[in-house]
Order: structure tokens, then sequence, then C-alpha cells
């Protein structure tokens, strides 16, 4: 369908102006400044499609123009299933006010129908119910160029072109699908994340129902439980009982059995007594037997013994005394050497002490020439010898000045100098006020002093001399003390006094040598004591042969006794020896003596103690029986003891008689008890007791038992009444709630089933007319932005939602994209929808100023999409200015002047 | 020679699920008119005595009311004295109903048995020997007890609640009674109760061993329920003579049906209004299978709504009944609808594959049921038929 003619007449701000378009099935360019009538134009299009001529709407009669009694009339001329057509619609008109035409040959209309008619059958043309959506989708309003108001009529007309189908009924039993189980957005069965049903869903209610009643259930079954288990407990106590009272009945026969038992143990335990006081009078005689016989026995063996003893006692007596004899014969020898050795020592002590009397009085003597040199001691000697050293030190020194100055030491700075090189000498002497200036401005270099002025060198040349002259006036003082008048008479009185002291240190390392300590203080006096005390006769002439003697000698003589002692002390350590191994051995024999007189007496002790218990038995048996008589004289010493007379005594045979007759009343008894022992276990009075105390017991308990069953009954009977028609009405509500609980659930899973398998058929059909138009419009985005983007992305309504960046492959939302880009994608939408939807027979599309964010370069895109889109559809583009539009190639131009 | 009728299982009070709260009250009901039926039918006979095999109440917890309106049926319906045993249901504890006391007094003519000993039916040649059910459970037999013939014994009848030994797979502690049990005890007749449905074994000989069933069935699986028996026996060692009589009100019927096309709707009527019952006084159960169309579905359910009228109560079971459209159903539903088509296609081949394939979006952890499917199918098929298309 195209329209061939757009006519109005009497519309609004026309008046009675009339406006006619002549267009062309496919490029028209409608070009009209600002108040031209575009708009009107476009108005009043509008409502000719979709309003009837007969109504009254406000829309209808705003198209009037103002304050006048005009008919808007439009008339529009179309093509559409190769047939011309003409609608005609006059609004505000009583009568007559539409009419539908079809053309017939010779360019005559025949009226096809009238009034309301007219504009069902011209929608009925162009396939549309709802002629304003159909257009409003393809014409493009300024300021609304972005926003796709798509139409049923439109994406129908589409579906139709590429070969899809629409489904009315499907629609609405997805949508009573939808109604029941809800959707993402929509409250239905399901929550939105359907996962779970929704709260108020028949299945949710269904299922709490079941819920509450299972709690209830359990609650009932939990009292039916423990009802059951107080059953039980009746049960069980009666059981419990019974068995009590079988024992209690058990008990009583036990009891009268074990009196009767009680009564063969009591007499029992009376034989049993005499037997053990039997047995205990036997034991009694028989211990008393056997300890005398045992103490006799003892007795023997002990008096034996003793005599062995004292027998040992002599033979060692004699051994004793070889002994003695031995040791003291050894002893005398060794005294002997002793006293020899002794003699010797004392002659030798002797000996040393004349040489230590002769040393000393060397050390003496020399001592005396000491005094008399004056005792020059090394450290004041030395002290001396530095002083003089210093002395002629300086001297020399000054020798040495007055050599180099000329310097003749008076006070008065007077003499003469003589320079290096110089043969005469300055004269200093005052009055040579010059040479003296002279000299004192001289620097003077003396040797080990440094450069010093010649006055300064005088002055400590001067203080030299002064200090040179006090020592030497100390060194007289020393000379004067030791009667010397000089250094080297000084010198050798020290070396001489000095020798003497090493003489004499040499004679007390001597004495030091010598064999006692006080050798120093030896004199002839001590050594007259030491003779005179001594216990050793020393003989005249060895008296005056060692007075005779030197010192060297005396040496040689004490070292000759020396040797003398040493063989001497060898000797007496030999015989030492020889008689400590005698006399060892004597102590031996002693020690071996004293131990057998020691043993014998513990013998002869032990034996007065058997003694004393021989007795003592002797009484005890004695006590035992009043028939024992006779009891023999205890024989303390053991002398005359005879074992055969004491076993023929009265009292032992007497004893001998009374235990074999105890024996045998034992064995007669205990014969006895064997016989009457009443066979199981004792029975006693406790045991009696006891079991009347368990009768007792069990009597309490079968009372307790029945107290408790009482006390139970009760409550069951309470219980018992109506619990299973409370339990069973539960199970039957319940029985009746799962069943809703399943219906419910198999309402809500096939309703969702539905919905789904809906939703995917209308889905998939969806994408079959989409595809061509996302394909078209991805085609022309790619080539208008030069691959910059890719793909478009369409919803089901055809609003464009996004578009792929090449770049990283990602997609931008609408919202992401510059108005001009929007702008350019809704464009091209449109024009691939009409190109499709015109696949069968053109539609229109009209365009109202709606590039307006549109650069040039992409302008021209545009334009080249224009065209090739008006080779299938009819297409009509207002614009308020040519210059955007300027087509290659034939179109149709249309210029509309602006209204006077 | 001694007669008696044997009965048992009344089960009063019984759980009642499938047929709603009312019916169930009425359902519980008839089981006492049945009590009435037995002791006038009793009395009628003329019979020495009536026994009673246990399970006389549904459960031991039943409330007072029903004891004492239990009470005074039997006091007030027949003076034959009547021997009545506790059962698994009702074991003798201390809740038993009859032995709970306070509860209104038994008349003489009625005898409650709770101890293992031979019981002598007074001027009658009959002792009877009865099992005592003292638990829910036991694997011991309860006539283990009874001691063999001697030579004054009369007629010697046991009474007793239990399995009897001749089924295979029973389980082993539900009372086990052996498969030789009255031979073993030299007994004239075993009078069994347990089992609902009146039974004996031929394998037995002669055959002396009986369940008299329910006098009022229970549910639908029971074969012949609905009887007490009378059983006549000469001397002591005489075969007994057992007649059969219903005493039931209501009956209950079940049966397999085919659903395949209208005409099988039409066999399915004919059959179930031909059935030898009254309707208003039968429960239906009905196991449906077959495979059939959208439309013969809607005709069936038509048929279930006309049966509802007739019948006191039915129900059926569909697990077996597989919907699959016709062709002309599926053109029907989905020519000239456009996509819907599409989504009709697909319900098909859910319920074709049982299912196997799971939708996008399928928000539940098991997949879709063929019967959900199958729902989900006949949901358009009424909407498209609302829309007039």
């Amino acid at each position: 369908m195209h329209f061939k003619k757009i006519k109005i007449e009497n519309w609004a701000g026309l008046y009675d102006r009339g406006i006619e378009l002549k267009l062309a099935k496919d490029l028209n360019l409608v070009i009209g400044p600002n108040e031209s009538g575009k708009s009107t134009l476009m108005g009043a299009l509008k409502l000719a499609l979709s309003t009837k001529a007969s109504s009254r709407k406000k829309e209808v009669e705003k198209v009037q123009p103002w304050d006048t009694d005009l008919h808007p009339t439009i008339e529009l001329e179309l093509r559409a299933r190769d047939k011309d057509y003409r609608l005609t619609k006059t609004f505000l008109k009583s009568t007559g006010n539409a009419e539908f035409c079809e053309s017939v040959e010779n360019g005559e209309w025949l009226t096809v129908a009238e009034g309301d008619a007219a504009h069902s059958r011209f929608l009925e043309l162009i396939n549309s119910r709802e002629g304003e959506g159909f257009f409003n989708t393809l014409w493009v309003p300024q300021g609304k160029t972005i926003e796709i108001d798509t139409s049923k009529g439109l994406t129908d007309r589409i579906k139709q072109a590429v070969g899809t189908t629409t489904s009315d009924v499907g629609e609405k039993i997805l949508s009573y699908a939808l109604g029941v189980v809800g959707d993402e957005n929509n409250k239905g069965w399901l929550t939105k994340t359907r996962r779970n049903v929704a709260s108020g869903s028949p299945w949710n209610e269904a299922k709490e129902k079941l819920e509450e009643l299972k709690g209830e259930l359990n609650d009932l079954q939990a009292k039916r439980k423990e009802h059951q288990e107080n059953l039980e407990k009746i049960q069980n106590l009666k059981q419990e009982k019974e068995a009590f009272r079988k024992r209690l009945k058990q008990k009583k026969k036990d009891l009268i059995e074990k009196e009767e038992k009680k009564k063969e143990w009591d007499r029992f335990k009376e034989v049993k007594r005499d037997a053990q006081e039997a047995k205990a009078r036997y034991r009694g005689l028989y211990e008393n037997k056997k300890d005398w016989d045992d103490k006799l026995e003892e007795i023997e063996e002990t008096l034996e013994k003793t005599k062995e003893i004292n027998g040992e006692i002599k033979r060692l007596e004699e051994k004793r005394k070889e002994a003695a004899k031995q040791e003291s014969a050894s002893r005398e020898k060794y005294d002997r050497a002793k006293a020899e050795l002794e003699g010797l020592q004392a002659k030798r002590g002797y000996l040393e002490r004349l040489r230590a009397l002769e040393i000393n009085r060397k050390i003496d003597f020399l001592a005396e020439k000491v005094e008399k040199l004056g005792d020059i001691d090394e450290e004041s000697f030395s002290k001396w010898k530095a002083l003089k050293d210093e002395v002629d030190s300086t001297r020399k020194q000054l020798r040495a000045s007055e050599l180099k100055i000329g310097f003749r030491s008076d006070s008065n700075l007077t003499g003469q100098i003589r320079l290096d090189g110089d043969e005469e000498p300055l004269d200093l002497s005052p009055g040579n006020e010059l040479e003296r200036t002279a000299a004192k401005s001289l620097e003077i270099e003396l040797q080990d002093v440094g450069k010093f002025s010649v006055e300064t060198a005088m002055e400590r040349a001067l203080e030299a001399k002064n200090r040179v002259e006090e020592d030497e006036k100390k060194l007289d003082e020393v000379y004067e003390t030791y009667g010397v008048n000089s250094w080297p008479a000084l010198h050798a009185q020290y070396e001489k006094v000095k020798e003497k002291k090493e003489r004499m240190s040499e004679l007390r390392d001597q004495l030091g040598e010598l064999d006692y300590e006080n050798a120093t203080s030896i004199d002839e006096e001590t050594v007259r004591e030491f003779v005179s005390e001594s216990e050793v006769d020393f003989p005249g002439e060895f008296i005056n042969a060692s007075e005779e003697k030197s010192q060297a000698e005396l040496a040689d003589e004490v070292e000759r006794f020396n040797e003398k002692i040493g063989d001497q002390q060898g000797e007496v350590e030999n015989l030492k020896g020889d008689w400590k191994e005698k006399e060892g051995r004597l102590k031996d024999v002693k020690d071996e003596i004293n131990a057998k007189k020691g043993e014998l007496q513990v013998e002869n002790k032990a034996l007065e103690e058997k003694f004393n218990t021989l007795n003592n038995i002797k009484e005890r048996v004695k006590a035992a029986d009043e028939r024992f008589e006779d009891i023999p004289t205890p024989k303390q010493d053991g002398e005359g003891f005879d074992k055969e007379a004491e076993e023929s005594s009265e009292l032992y045979q007497e004893l001998m008689e009374a235990w074999r007759e105890a024996r045998r009343l034992r064995d007669e008894l205990e014969d006895d008890l064997e016989q009457i022992r009443p066979k199981g276990e004792e029975v006693t009075e406790d045991t009696i007791e006891a079991l009347k105390e368990s009768l007792d017991d069990l009597d309490k308990k079968i009372s307790d038992k029945e107290m408790d069953i009482r006390e139970l009954k009760g409550g069951v009977g309470e219980t018992a009444d109506g619990l299973h028609e409370k339990i069973r009405d539960k199970e039957e509500e319940i029985e009746r709630a799962r069943r809703k609980l399943e219906s419910a659930k198999k309402e809500t899973r096939a309703h969702e089933l539905l919905r789904l398998t809906l939703t995917e058929a209308k889905e998939r059909t969806s994408s079959e007319y989409l595809e061509p138009i996302r394909e078209k419009v991805g085609e022309r985005l790619r080539e208008m932005t030069q691959d910059r983007y890719t793909r478009a992305g369409l919803d089901s309504d055809l609003t464009p939602t996004s578009a792929v960046r090449s770049l990283r492959n990602t997609e931008a939302d609408s919202g992401d994209l510059s108005f001009g880009t929007k702008e350019q994608l809704s464009f091209l939408t449109r024009l691939a929808m009409a190109e499709i939807a015109s696949r069968n027979e053109r539609i229109p599309v009209i365009f109202d100023d709606s590039l307006v964010n549109t650069d040039p370069q992409r302008m021209e895109y545009m334009r080249k999409y224009l065209i090739e889109v008006s080779a299938k559809a009819q297409i009509i583009v207002f614009t308020c200015s040519g210059e955007d539009y300027k087509f290659d190639g034939s179109y149709n131009r249309i210029e509309l002047d602006r209204l006077p | 020679m001694v007669k008696f009728l044997h009965t048992g299982d009344w089960q009063l009070g019984q759980t009642l699920k499938l047929v709603g709260p009312d019916r169930a009250e009425e359902l519980r009901k008839s089981r006492l008119e049945a009590i009435e039926n037995l002791l006038a039918l009793a009395r009628a006979e003329d019979v020495d005595f009536i026994l009673s095999a246990g399970d006389n109440f549904e459960s031991n917890q039943v409330s007072d009311g029903l004891i004492r309106k239990t009470i005074t049926t039997l006091n007030d319906c027949s003076t034959v004295p009547i021997y009545i045993i506790p059962g698994n249901h009702d074991p003798l504890m201390e809740d038993y109903p009859f032995t709970r006391g306070v509860l209104g007094q038994l008349d003489d003519h009625i005898h409650i048995l709770t101890e293992e000993e031979p019981v002598d039916v007074p001027q009658v040649n009959a002792s009877i020997y009865p099992g005592i059910c003292r638990h829910k459970k036991d694997s011991h037999s309860p006539i283990d007890w009874v001691p063999g013939r001697k030579p004054e014994d009369g007629v010697r009848v046991g009474l007793a609640h239990g399995s009897w030994q001749v089924l295979p797979e029973l389980p082993d502690d539900d009372y086990p009674i052996a498969e030789d049990a009255a031979t073993e005890k030299d007994l004239d007749y075993l009078a069994l109760g347990h089992w609902h449905s009146t039974f004996s074994s031929p394998a037995e000989s002669p055959q002396r061993t009986y369940y008299s069933g329910t006098p009022e069935p229970t549910s639908f699986n029971e074969g012949d329920s609905g009887n007490v028996l009378i059983v006549e026996i000469h001397e002591p060692k005489d075969k007994p003579q057992i007649v059969k009589q219903s005493v039931a009100k209501y009956s209950w019927a079940e049966r397999d049906v085919g659903v395949s096309d209208e005409v099988s709707l039409e066999y399915i009527r004919d059959e179930l209004l031909s059935l030898d019952v009254t309707p208003k006084k039968t429960l239906l159960n009905l196991d449906v299978s077959g495979t059939t169309s959208l439309e013969v579905v809607r005709l069936y359910d038509d048929l279930l709504d006309d049966l509802e009228d007739r019948f006191y109560f039915v129900r059926d079971d569909r697990t077996d009944l597989s919907l699959i459209p016709t062709d002309e159903e599926i053109q029907s539903i989905s020519t000239g609808k456009g996509w819907l088509k599409g989504a009709v296609e697909n319900l098909e081949t859910l319920v074709a594959d049982n299912c196997e394939y799971v939708p996008d979006g399928w928000p539940f952890d098991d997949p879709p049921k063929k019967e959900e499917a199958e729902r989900a199918l006949a949901l358009i098929y009424t909407k498209v038929d609302e829309e007039g298309g």
C-alpha cells in the first residue's frame, strides 16, 4: 500500500485553505519552512487513520478551525493490492461524513462503504485492526526519533512477510498460565526465584496445612507412645510382683528347712568344741614333752661343746709361750742396732756443731772488717755514682760552652766570644757596648740545649755551674764519711766491702747446708752443752781429734758419718721388721686364746640358761596336771648331768602317759565329728534372721509394686479414652491434606510447564521475524560506522537495546551510545522494518526531520539507505530545509509555502 | 450337636482415610449395625453360642463412648452366650476396652476370655480353648498351651487371633499359628480371626480351620468380607458343617477398567451398572489403564461424575492411563493458532518420551512428570475449546 494523494481542507489553522500532496510510490521529499502546515498535515493523516468520521472526541473537535462551522475534511488516495482506493472523511458533520471508494475504469470511483463502515473497510485493506498503531511505528514525528512504539499490526505484517505465525489463543493461554504461576516479575503460585512456592498459593497452603497436621499427629502419637510405655510398665510391674510373690513362697519354704538344718549344726558345733578342747590338751602335752626332750638334747650337746673349747685353749697356751720367746730375742737385737745408730748420729751432730762453730767465727771476723771499712751498700753506691756521672757530664758541657763562647764564668757577663771562622774573639767587656750588644743579639747554638741567645746561654751555663758545684759538695761529704778523698778511693773501698759480704754470704750458705736449723746460733757453749747432755759417751780421743780438724776436714768427717748412719739405719729397719713380725705372731695367738675363752663363756652362759629353761619346763608340766608331782633338782653347771636319768624320772614318765591318753581322745572325737557333720553351708542364727528379714522385704516390695500398679492404672484408663479416635481423625485429615497437596503440586507444575512451553514456542517465533531485521540493521550499521559497530541488539518489541563494538567485542547498551548513534540505530531499524514489511506490498514510512543529530558523513549513508529502501517501500520525508536531503537521481520533491 | 456362630475382626472405630469425614463416620456406624445383624442372625439360627476371634476394636484406645455403645448392643440385642478374645489390635493390656472397667456392666451371657484355660460352655457338650493376645506382636502361637484330648472331652473348639501359616511370606511375629494346629491339638474346629476375608484351606483335611472374616468390609482389597460363619458339629471328631452368611451393610468393589475410546467408556458404564450390588451402598475403586485421547478423557470424567451420583463412593487411580492426543485433536488445537502449535508439539514430546526432556528454566529438582505434561496439554485443549476454536 502506498499513498498517492493526501489532501486536507478546512483544517485547524489552515481555515478554508487546503493542502494537497501528490506522492510518488517510492521516494518523496516534502520541503516546507516552519508554519507551512507539515505538522497539521500529519496530524490530519493520523486522525484519518485512527478515528471514525463520526467521532466527537476532543481531538476531533480541536481540528475544526477556530470559531467557524467549517468541516475538516481529509481525502486519501492510495494503492493497495493492485487497486486504487480513496478514503474521504469529513469530521463534525452529522451525516455522510465518510466514504470509501474503489477505482473503476476510466478514473471513476465506486463507493464501497460509507460512514463507520468506510473506516472499517479501510483498516481491513491495510490489514490492521489498529490503524493508528501501525501508523505510529513508521511515522517518526519530530523529537520521537528514538522510541519505537511497535504496533501489533506492524509486527503481524512483518511476521506475515517473513512467514512466521502469531497466536492470539496462545497469548491468551500464556497469560492465563502466567496468571496462575506468575513469572519472574508477576506474582503467582511460584516465587520470583521459582525455586519455591509462593506463600498463599494453593501448594504452599496445602503444604503448611499438612505440616501443621503432622505436627499435631506427632503430639498425639507421642501421647500414645507414652500411654503404651505406661502399659508396658504396668505389665512389667505385674511380672515383677509375680516374681516377688514366687520368691516369697520359696523363701518361706527355705526358712522351715533352714531352721531344721540349724539344729543339726548346733549339735555338730557342740561336738566340735569338745574335739577342739581335746586337741588343745593334746597339743599342750605334746608341746611340753617336745620341749623337755629338745632341752635335754640341747644340754647334752652344749656340754660336749664346752669340753672341746677347753682342749683348744690349752693347746694355744703352749703356742703363745714359744712366740713370746722369739719376740723378745728379736727385740733385743733391734734395740742394740738402734743404740748404735743413735751413737753415730750423736757423733755426727757433734762434728756438725764444730763445723758450724768454725763458720760462725769466720763470719764474725768478716763482719768486723766490713764495719771497719764502712758498710757501703749497693743502692747508695749506685746513687752516688749517678751523681758523679752527672757532675762529670755537666763539667764537660760547661767546658765545651766555654770553648765555644769563650765564656768566662763571671756574673758580670764579661768575656770573649769567638765566632766560627773569626780569628779574633769579640771582647764583650763592659765598655765595649757595641760588641756586647752584638753578642747579645747573636744566637748561639749550644750542644744539647738548642739555640739560645748568648744571654740565655750564659744564664743557663751559670745555672749549670751552680748545680755542679752543689753536687760536688755532696760528693765531698760522702768521701769524708768513708774516710777517702776521691771517687776512685771510694770505689775501691766499696769493692772491698762487697767482696767481704759475698764471702760471708757463702759461709752462711754453708751453714744452711748443715743438718740442723739453728746453726747460726752455735757457739762454744752450745757445743759443750751438746756433749754434756748427750746420752752417748764421746771418747776423749774423738773429741780431741775433732777439735784439731779444720772446717773442710770436719765437712769430710760429717760426710763419712752420714754414710755410716745410712748403713746402720738400714740394719735397724730390718731388725725392726723382724721384731714386728714376731710381735704380730704373738698377738695372733693371744687373740685366738681370748676368742676361745669368749666362746667358752658363751657356751657356759647358754648352758645355764638351758638348765633354767629345763626347770621351767618341769614347773610347767607340773602345773599342767595335778597328777604330776616330782620335780628333780636342776643341775645348773652341767656337772653330773645324765640324760637317761632325766628321762626315767617319774615326772617325765607321767607326762608321756598323759600325752598318749590325750592323743587317743583327740582322734576319737575327730572321727565322731566327721560322722555328724551336716551337709551344705552352715546355718546360723544370722542366716535365719536374714531370711526372715528378706521375707519382710519381699512383702514390702510386693505391696510397693501393687501401689505403683494402682497408680499407673488410673492414668492409663484416662488416656485410653478416645485417643484412638483423635489419632484416627488426624490421620484421615492428613490423608486429605496430602491429596490436596499432591493435587496443588501437580497443578502448579503443570501450569509452570504450560507457561514454559508456551514461552519457548513464542520466543522461537519471535526470533524468526526479528532475525532478518537484526541482520539488515547490522549490515547497514557496520557500513555506516565503518565497522566500529558490528551488530545491533533488538528486543522482541523491535526496540534497539544495544550495539556491539567491534573493538574487544563488547556490547554497549543503548544508554551508553551517543544520541546521534541511537537516533541512527532507530532510523535504520525503521527502514529495515519498512523494507521487510514491504516484501509483499509497499507500506509507507514517514520521517519528520528525524535525523537532526546526524553528521554530514553519516547523513550521506542515510540518504543512500533511503534510496535503497524506497525501491520497496514508500518513503515520505518532511523537512524544513532541503539541504540534508539532496538525493542523486529522481525523486518526488514537493515544496510547501509558509502560510500567510 | 453343637451349633455356634463364628465372627471376629469387628474393628470398631476403624480408620478410613479415603472416603472423607462424613462417609467415614457413616461407615464406622455401619460396623455396629453389622454386629446387630449378626446377633439377630444368631438368634434366628438358634445357635448355642457365639465366638468372636479378637480385634473387636480397632485399638484399645477407643473412646469410652464407643465401648459403652458396644456393650449396650451386646447386652440388648441377644442373650446368646458370646465368647470374646482380645486380638492384636486390642491386646489384653490394662486398657483393653472390655476390661477397662467403669464402662457399664456386661451381662452374664458375655464372656471375655483372658486366661489360657479351657472354658466349658454350660449345657453344651463343648469346650473352648482360647488363645490370648497380650501384645501387638508375638512370635509364639497363642494356642501352644492347648492340652491333648481327654476321653471325657466333648467338642473341642479353638478360638484364636493370628496368622495361619498356610500362606507364603507371612511375618513371623504376627502370632503364627501352625498349618496343622487343629490336627496337632486335636481340635474339632479352630475359629480364627485376623484376616478380614472369609478363608479356609482346601489343603486341610478335613477342613476345620476357618477365618470368618470381618462382618463389615474394611477396604477394597478384601476378596470376601462382610460375613459370619454358622458352624455345626454333631459329635466330637465329626467334620464341621459350615454355612457362610453375609451381614454387611456396605460392599466395597474394585474393578480394573481399560479406557481407550468412547465405546470402551460405554462398556465400563454397562459393567459397573450391572454389578450385583446396591450402588448406593457400594464403594467403588477403579484402576484405570489404557491409552486415550483428550476428548475421551473428558468423556471419562463425565462418566465418573455420573458414577459418583449413582454409587455411595467412587475413586479412581489413573496412574496407568496414558493420554495421547489424536492427530485431529492436535490439529484442532493448533491449526491456525500460530506458534501455539509449537507449544503443543513440545508437550506432546514430553508425554511421548515420558518427560525425558526438561524445558529451559524448569525450576524444580525433578523433571516434569508425564501426568503433568498431560495436564498441561489438557489445559490447552480446554482453553482452545473455551475460545471457541
